[in-house]
């Protein structure tokens, strides 16, 4: 078991510059209430690449590694690269099966607040120039 | 299809059949059974000698159970049937069906019994239209069962088909010969299972924490509902059958979602909407929380686990912001539609607020409280942050998903809602007037929460300026000068959108109204433009969209009634909150307790009925709710501190009224009262252990 291990090669990997992120950051206001593990087991097709998240009340620890957990989600490298950079919903890939999770559903929901939103979101669409009502 | 559609159903499966128990293609009413918002079975016929069936009767028994009593459509002329058909179907995750056929001829008969069956495995969204599916579908026979199955990638639905082994299996059905004595008798049994696969080839519902696929919501569990729920007791009988309509319909309506599968939600009905939906759960928990109080605490904690966290365009959300409505099926997975979940409302935020402090005020459930404090102030900072987008401190919308998204994110989500006295549509960003009274009693209730609860002084008083500023603002820039009354919303430019609508009942159920203009707020509410002799029409009589069979312009909602009686209450028009409760329950007297999604806005005197709207959805999970909020008002029931404060007026129709073990922080309750004309006493009322 090793400690947000680095990517192997030269070029950068998504899921675990994510990973580094939440790592350093150790806590989540938005996990304020959350207690729970939740590992994320990751197909490269020839092998399995775990990484185990650890929720005390906001805290959070990383391994990557194995481990026991309350929740555990299994998909494909590929699509989680592309849920750390924005580009896929965990939710939708849930509902197609592309990925699977056993146990506490619940804290995968919960995780997603992690995950971040669409690369290209640009949020409310502000009425600018308006005189205004107040 | 003629005749009304039979629906029982367990959570979000469901059956939809004719009154033989027929599944076939119908374009004006869909008919199939549905789990997860995806179609298992779009063919289920029965047949015998070759022959289609004729329905004698129909016992639909329980919400989740119906028998279909059946013969030989070629005996009509023949009174006397030698051979009687029974099917018997029920829903508990998986549908059930046992077929009984009773010889009654004095000689032995040889049937061909067949029952036919084929899925297209339309998603939710597209059973009105023989659909095109991108994935491929297959059939085969194993083990002794029929699987129809769909793939699209990973998605993986299959319908497994079980009979008893005499069965004969072919691709499209099953046949069986059976031979029957005089008098005899013979039972089959067929089991079919709806199942949604993951990659492993295992059922969704098995690897997950909480819900197993033979979890059953089972007549114990219904008694045991009923059980715990206050014993309503009163001169007015037909009131008390409503109220035992409205309590089972909610049980119906129970609905336990993937990702809290532990938990009994009430979804907006049945059977279409049987999904988390924000505004249509939180309003029922509301409207049913003296009654039912866990529905609220289950409604707060899932809304909150899945509360937005980013902003996100096709799905609408923003970091705080509560959703709108959740579905698994196909078009959401695939994303074609947004709703994994979709955020697309502006009241399910503030709404959410208000139901936390309601709930604790019934409940006094501290835990809960403390527990969803983060939420909350989420919630709070959504309200400031990302629902003023126009630059005036007003909650507003405008959809940014112009593709599936909502024109009007507001209770009334129709697009022609929103209109000018002339009928002129204001521009796309709106900012509703209840939106404003929501918002309002969404910060003062979290302004005590935040002093009670949270330990935090220096918030409640920041909550309680800003809201005490926004009453101020709101009654200066809503407030329609000739006319008195607030305009149903401002423009971007500052417009005043001037229509008047019932929407200003809500404006008095969060309390926004200044004290100087209740008057002619409750005026307007009870005159003949907007109060139709059954209850107060969305949109009043004379105005440029006005429509009596309009969706939102024009129509009466039960629900929309019970909220504006709630109101009426809280500024303390009694007689005139008893009058609209007096309205609605009366009406529901003829749709047997059941009220409907909304009615006809004639006067009462034109049509001396309500004429119901037709929709595909019944009940409705706030029409269902309805009843039980007006007795709230009616009574007068308001939870202060550890005690429940009983101020009734009824209806003058009512001679009195009992509601026994009401549950709260109090314990069980008792309340009683009396009408005698217009002076309304209570008797007596009592606590309980």
């Amino acid at each position: 078991m090793r400690q947000c291990a680095q990517p192997p090669e030269n070029q950068p990997d998504p899921t675990a510059m994510l990973f580094e992120r939440i790592s350093h950051a150790g806590r989540a206001d938005a996990l304020a209430e959350v207690d729970g593990t939740v590992r994320f087991d990751l197909n490269l097709g020839d092998r399995i690449d775990s990484w185990l998240l650890i929720v005390q009340r906001g805290q959070i620890s990383v391994t990557h590694g194995g481990g026991d957990a309350d929740c555990v989600v299994e998909l494909d490298k590929d699509l989680f690269d592309r849920m750390a950079t924005g580009h896929a919903n965990a939710m939708t890939a849930l509902l197609r099966a592309d990925m699977m999770v056993t146990g506490d559903v619940k804290l995968l929901v919960l995780l997603e607040r992690l995950l971040p939103g669409p690369a290209k979101a640009h949020g409310p669409r502000r009425t600018v120039g308006s005189r205004g009502a107040g | 299809m003629k005749e009304e559609p039979v629906r029982i159903l367990d959570g979000n499966t469901f059956v939809v059949s004719n009154d033989r128990g027929d599944v076939e293609f119908d374009p004006s009413v869909p008919t199939g059974l549905f789990s997860y918002d995806t179609r298992f079975l779009s063919t289920w016929t029965l047949s015998v000698n070759g022959e289609r069936l004729e329905s004698l009767a129909v016992d639909d028994l329980q919400y989740y159970e119906a028998k279909f009593f059946l013969s030989p459509e070629a005996e009509t002329l023949y009174p006397n049937s030698r051979i009687s058909i029974i099917r018997h179907r029920w829903v508990r995750q998986t549908m059930e069906e046992r077929l009984t056929i009773i010889n009654y001829d004095q000689m032995p008969v040889s049937l061909t019994v067949r029952v036919d069956a084929a899925s297209d495995f339309a998603d939710l969204f597209e059973v009105k239209e023989r659909v095109t599916k991108k994935g491929s579908t297959f059939t085969r026979i194993e083990d002794g069962a029929l699987i129809l199955g769909y793939r699209r990638g990973n998605f993986h639905r299959r319908t497994v088909i079980r009979p008893d082994p005499t069965a004969r299996l072919d691709e499209r059905g099953i046949t069986y010969n059976v031979t029957l004595g005089p008098q005899q008798t013979w039972v089959t049994e067929i089991l079919v299972e709806p199942r949604v696969l993951t990659r492993s080839g295992r059922d969704v519902r098995e690897q997950l924490e909480g819900l197993s696929v033979t979890r059953t919501q089972t007549d114990r569990d219904l008694d045991e509902w009923l059980n715990r729920a206050p014993r309503l007791r009163t001169s007015w009988q037909s009131l008390e059958g409503t109220y035992q309509r409205s309590l089972v319909d909610l049980a119906a309506l129970r609905f336990a979602p993937l990702t809290a599968p532990d938990q009994g939600l009430p979804a907006a009905g049945l059977p279409w909407f049987m999904s988390i939906f924000g505004r249509d759960s939180i309003l029922t928990s509301l409207q049913s929380l003296p009654f039912v109080p866990e529905l609220a605490a289950a409604t707060l904690g899932l809304l909150g686990t899945l509360q937005g966290s980013r902003l996100d365009d096709f799905r609408e959300e923003e970091p705080g912001k509560i959703l709108h409505e959740f579905r698994y099926g196909e078009s959401a997975a695939f994303e074609e539609q947004p709703h994994s979940p979709y955020f697309g409302s502006a009241d399910s935020t503030p709404l959410f607020l208000v139901l936390l402090d309601e709930y604790h005020l019934w409940t006094g459930d501290d835990d809960l409280v403390a527990s969803l404090e983060h939420r909350a102030r989420a919630a709070l900072r959504w309200i400031d942050e990302y629902a003023d987008l126009m630059g005036n401190r007003y909650v507003s919308y405008q959809r940014r998903n112009d593709q599936t998204g909502l024109a009007n994110q507001c209770w009334k989500d129709s697009w022609d809602s929103i209109s000018y006295r002339d009928g002129r549509l204001p521009g796309p960003a709106r900012a509703t007037c209840e939106l404003q009274g929501y918002a309002y009693d969404a910060k003062m209730r979290a302004a005590r929460l935040a002093r009670e609860i949270w330990g935090d002084v220096g918030f409640a008083q920041r909550l309680e300026r800003e809201a005490t500023d926004l009453k101020r603002r709101f009654n200066q820039d809503y407030w329609v000068e000739d006319g008195e009354y607030f305009a149903l919303a401002l423009e971007a430019d500052g417009s005043k959108v001037d229509a008047l609508s019932s929407n200003i009942g809500h404006l008095l159920w969060s309390g926004i109204v200044d004290a100087s203009r209740v008057q002619s707020i409750v005026d307007h509410l009870m005159s003949p433009r907007l109060y139709s002799g059954w209850g107060v029409r969305t949109l009043a009589a004379g105005e440029g969209r006005y429509n009596p069979v309009g969706y939102h312009v024009g129509t009466v909602w039960p629900f929309d009634n019970s909220f504006i009686a709630w109101g009426l209450r809280r500024y303390g028009y009694k007689e005139e909150a008893a009058r609209i409760a007096q309205g609605i329950l009366e009406s529901a007297e003829f749709f047997e307790g059941r009220l409907p999604e909304a009615f006809a806005g004639y006067d009462r005197e034109l049509t001396r009925y309500p004429v119901q709207y037709p929709t595909a959805c019944s009940p409705q999970a706030w029409s269902t709710g309805t009843p039980l909020l007006l007795l709230r008002t009616m009574l007068g029931l308001e939870p202060i501190g550890d005690h429940l404060a009983v101020d009734p007026a009824l209806p003058t129709n009512i001679g009195w009224v009992g509601l026994l073990d009401i549950p709260g922080r109090w314990g069980r309750f008792d309340a009683f009262a009396r009408g005698r004309g217009e002076s309304l006493v209570p008797v007596v009322s009592r606590f309980r252990g």
